[in-house]
């Protein structure tokens, strides 16, 4: 899995970058906003102090786990459009553990929560990845109806017996003292989630590229016919590779509830599921890759919020500069790509 | 119709980048008669005659109709001047029908608004359907028909729309032996129309067959044009290469050691597939030091028995045994261990990942063994090393073994096939025609490959449609017809005309007596 970087290369995504940044400019100032003035707020409100650094990272984190979530399963081209699910159950899981869970001391009370936020994860990806193998069902529209059923989920518990009476928004009470994961810089968000991420990121690398497992998921990938000819069992393998991706949403859900909001909230998974899938293609799956992409997306996502604060502008710019730079890097990779 | 006498191309020069693809070239296309245009993989036939056809620009020389100059900048230029091109992928709609097919644009301009009269055009085609005594299902849409018909209809559209000359650009790669004699009658019935051809091969047998004159490119230059009957294979096979190739279809045979065990032995072995039955008690030994040949026109069960020796398939009835173990149920990978090698017919389909470099590549199967992985992690510096091997002795042009497999032209990743399934000694290689649309050159190599695999003691099963290389390098061949063995030839009792009968359903001893 070597990508072939090199100077050239570089600076066609280097001027895709510079393109859709430029034409984000020409947008605000078509809307009658200052450009320099966007600029300035888009790039320097995620980095203002420590707290913006610490949303930034908390986001990263969570963005970053998710698009690894949907890159595994990607190796051996299943989509799993689940993650949205598979996240909101590891949410779940974390927030119910750590709730009831919680008079056990920290070093059993925190595992056990994140363990149970991938388990429940790789269950939500399970049974369609189980109904892919018995009966052969698209895993997409599987996976899809399963996020629906997610979002239920959530609502009966974020409003029933374990409802925070006193929040205006469905959510449940907060876990304990001792479930929640430590947070690594004082009078921060910035917590050892993103240590993790980190790790399990090199180490996903590591079995992607490095382990025969990950072989087979690419070359079942890249055919599966000529893979199944060679001895790869792929009917098995893209299964287990969307359950593999469960676990890793089911991390992230696991991560945002055990260290940032500390309880599980209605629509807490916002537009991570579409942003990991773009941040993830725009990689085509690479897990190191991922971690540069991750930062742009969360740089767009967070600096187009502090667009709409501060100055007004719809948030939905980020969303068109997401689309352009999309495009922009489809169109670098084919540039580069011709001789 | 647009009838003319003669195309000139004169001087005609083209150049990618650095590399000199045509140097002028001068060439003389004759109505009413079959050209072969002879060459190795990059030799430039299909530049030349994509120049003629107005899809590439030449940087000199110029293209003369009947003594007049010509620009021909488009394929519809070419169209319009009677020229056209039939290449190896098609450009029929798979969803339509023939008859849609073969007149679609048929009327230009506003006429086409005009609905369609399909009496009419169903009528013009069985005139010439029975004029020229060949036969297309009209009705049939061009997905569900196999290649060899495809490649008909784009001739007959060709001529429909008043061509006088045809290109073909290597016709046969994709057709099994009967289908080119098919394609050989229509080409001698149009020619007799007028219609002339160009024949894009590298294929010696066929254009001494077919061809009226042949010109013969090496490296983008013209070497020499031959009236067909003044020319002999030889001949033609020292301008292809530039050197002399000595006896193209003789290897040295080792004589085998005396029978030891068998390497492999299917006993009585019977695959059924969805109730219809491909292999009827089929029984084979394979000894060490021996090539093991089978003959037989392709889908007469040549693919179900190599899938069942790979251990893809299981088999309904029978016993396989390798080396004296029942191997019957053993699976794939527990098989290739055992040092079952396999060279496959569809290498893209069955062989390559294509959106990945050739480091992955070649070791697609190897990849669980040592010393490829240590326990579950690859080992990147072995994988680096065979991939280095095979791009190195199996000559695989490509910058590194980092390029995608998927961008290797057709014959460097079959290189690469081969040279995966021969980088270790295998015990048996099972080989589904793995010359299959590679060059002079290339071909002896291959072949000479596989004939050392047999010399170092290894048995090897020579699946092929080309009886002279069969013949060339087997000890044994067996014949299948309808998924069953019609006989076995020893070396000494090779002949053509047997082994052709048996093809065609005979058994050993009727095509012996006739």
């Amino acid at each position: 899995m070597k990508t072939a970087l090199n100077v050239r290369v570089l600076l066609y995504y280097a001027f895709a970058l510079l393109v859709a940044f430029g034409f984000m400019g020409t947008l605000l100032f078509a809307l009658g906003y200052s450009p320099i003035n966007g600029y300035a707020t888009f790039f320097k409100t995620p980095f203002m102090n420590l707290r913006a650094i610490g949303l930034f990272l908390v986001k990263f984190t969570s963005l970053y786990l998710m698009g690894l979530a949907f890159a595994v399963p990607l190796q051996a081209r299943k989509f799993n459009v689940g993650n949205e699910g598979q996240f909101l159950l590891g949410a779940i899981g974390a927030a119910v553990a750590g709730i009831y869970f919680g008079d056990l001391p920290s070093f059993v009370a925190l595992p056990l929560g994140l363990i149970i936020a991938c388990l429940l994860g790789m269950l939500w990806a399970a049974m369609p990845a189980f109904m892919l193998f018995l009966f052969n069902v698209n895993e997409i529209v599987s996976m899809i109806l399963f996020n629906f059923i997610s979002f239920y989920l959530v609502d009966y518990i974020a409003l029933g017996s374990l409802r925070d009476v006193f929040a205006g928004h469905p959510m449940t009470i907060p876990v304990s003292d001792y479930a929640r994961i430590p947070t690594i810089v004082p009078q921060t968000n910035i917590n050892a989630g993103l240590v993790i991420a980190i790790i399990v990121g090199i180490a996903m690398y590591i079995v992607v590229s490095r382990t025969t497992y990950g072989y087979e998921l690419r070359a079942a990938g890249s055919n599966p016919i000529a893979s199944e000819k060679h001895g790869i069992n792929v009917k098995l393998l893209a299964p287990l590779s969307l359950i593999m991706g469960g676990a890793l949403a089911g991390l992230a859900g696991g991560i945002e509830v055990l260290g940032y909001h500390y309880r599980l909230i209605e629509g807490m998974h916002g537009f991570y599921s579409p942003l990991s899938i773009i941040l993830t293609l725009m990689v085509k799956g690479n897990p190191l890759l991922l971690f540069l992409s991750t930062f742009f997306v969360t740089l767009v996502d967070v600096g187009s919020n502090a667009l709409q604060r501060t100055m007004g502008v719809p948030v939905e710019i980020s969303l068109i500069l997401l689309g352009l730079l999309m495009l922009l890097i489809m169109i670098a990779e084919y540039l580069s790509e011709r001789r | 119709m647009v009838i003319f006498l003669r195309i000139e191309l004169i001087d005609i020069s083209k150049s990618f980048g650095d590399v000199k693809a045509l140097d002028h070239v001068n060439l003389t296309i004759n109505s009413g008669e079959i050209l072969g245009l002879l060459g190795e993989n990059g030799a430039g036939k299909s530049t030349l005659m994509n120049i003629l056809f107005g899809l590439y620009r030449m940087d000199e020389g110029e293209i003369r109709i009947d003594g007049r100059p010509v620009r021909i900048s488009s394929p519809q230029d070419a169209i319009s001047k009677g020229i056209f091109m039939v290449h190896q992928q098609f450009k029929l709609i798979p969803t339509y029908t023939v008859l849609d097919n073969l007149f679609i644009n048929y009327v230009k301009g506003t006429d086409s608004l005009k609905p369609r009269r399909v009496k009419d055009e169903v009528r013009i085609v069985e005139e010439l359907m029975k004029s020229l005594g060949f036969y297309l299902p009209l009705d049939e849409k061009i997905g569900n028909l196999p290649l060899g018909v495809q490649q008909r209809v784009e001739i007959i559209k060709a001529f429909l729309r008043g061509a006088s000359i045809i290109i073909l650009d290597e016709p046969t790669t994709n057709l099994t032996p009967l289908e080119v004699e098919e394609l050989f009658k229509l080409m001698r019935d149009l020619k007799k129309k007028d219609i002339g051809f160009v024949f894009i091969t590298h294929k010696l047998r066929e254009v001494m067959e077919i061809a009226d004159r042949v010109a013969v490119l090496r490296k983008g230059r013209l070497v020499g044009e031959r009236r067909i009957h003044e020319t002999n294979p030889e001949e033609l096979v020292e301008m292809m290469v530039g050197q002399r190739i000595e006896n193209l279809y003789q290897f040295e045979l080792k004589p085998s050691e005396q029978r030891m065990e068998p390497v492999l032995e299917l006993r009585d072995v019977l695959y059924a597939e969805k109730g219809i039955l491909k292999l009827k008690n089929i029984s084979i030994r394979v000894y060490p030091g021996e090539i093991y040949g089978i003959a037989g026109i392709a889908g007469n069960g040549q693919s179900e028995l190599l899938n069942i020796i790979t251990g893809y398939l299981k088999p309904s009835l029978g016993k396989i045994v390798f080396e004296g173990k029942d191997i019957t149920n053993t699976p794939i990978l527990k098989r290739i261990e055992l040092g079952i090698r396999v060279i496959y017919e569809d290498r893209v389909r069955d062989g390559a990942l294509p959106s990945l470099p050739i480091f992955d590549n070649s070791i697609l199967g190897d990849h669980v063994f040592p010393p490829f992985a240590k326990g579950k992690i690859l080992n990147k510096d072995e994988v680096s090393a065979r991939a280095e091997r095979i791009v190195r002795i199996f000559k695989v042009a490509t910058p590194s073994i980092w390029k995608i497999a998927g961008r290797l032209s057709g014959g460097n990743l079959q290189k690469l096939m081969v040279g995966r399934a021969l980088d270790k000694q295998p015990r048996l290689l099972v080989a589904y025609t793995p010359t299959r649309g590679l060059d002079v050159a290339t071909t002896r190599f291959v072949l000479e490959k596989i004939v050392e695999v047999r010399n170092n003691g290894g048995a090897v099963i020579y699946i092929g449609e080309d009886l002279d290389e069969l013949i060339s390098i087997s000890d044994r061949i067996g014949v299948m017809y309808k998924g069953e063995l019609m006989g076995e030839l020893q070396r000494k009792e090779f002949s053509k005309e047997v082994i052709g009968k048996m093809m065609a359903g005979y058994r050993l001893a009727e095509a012996m007596s006739k």
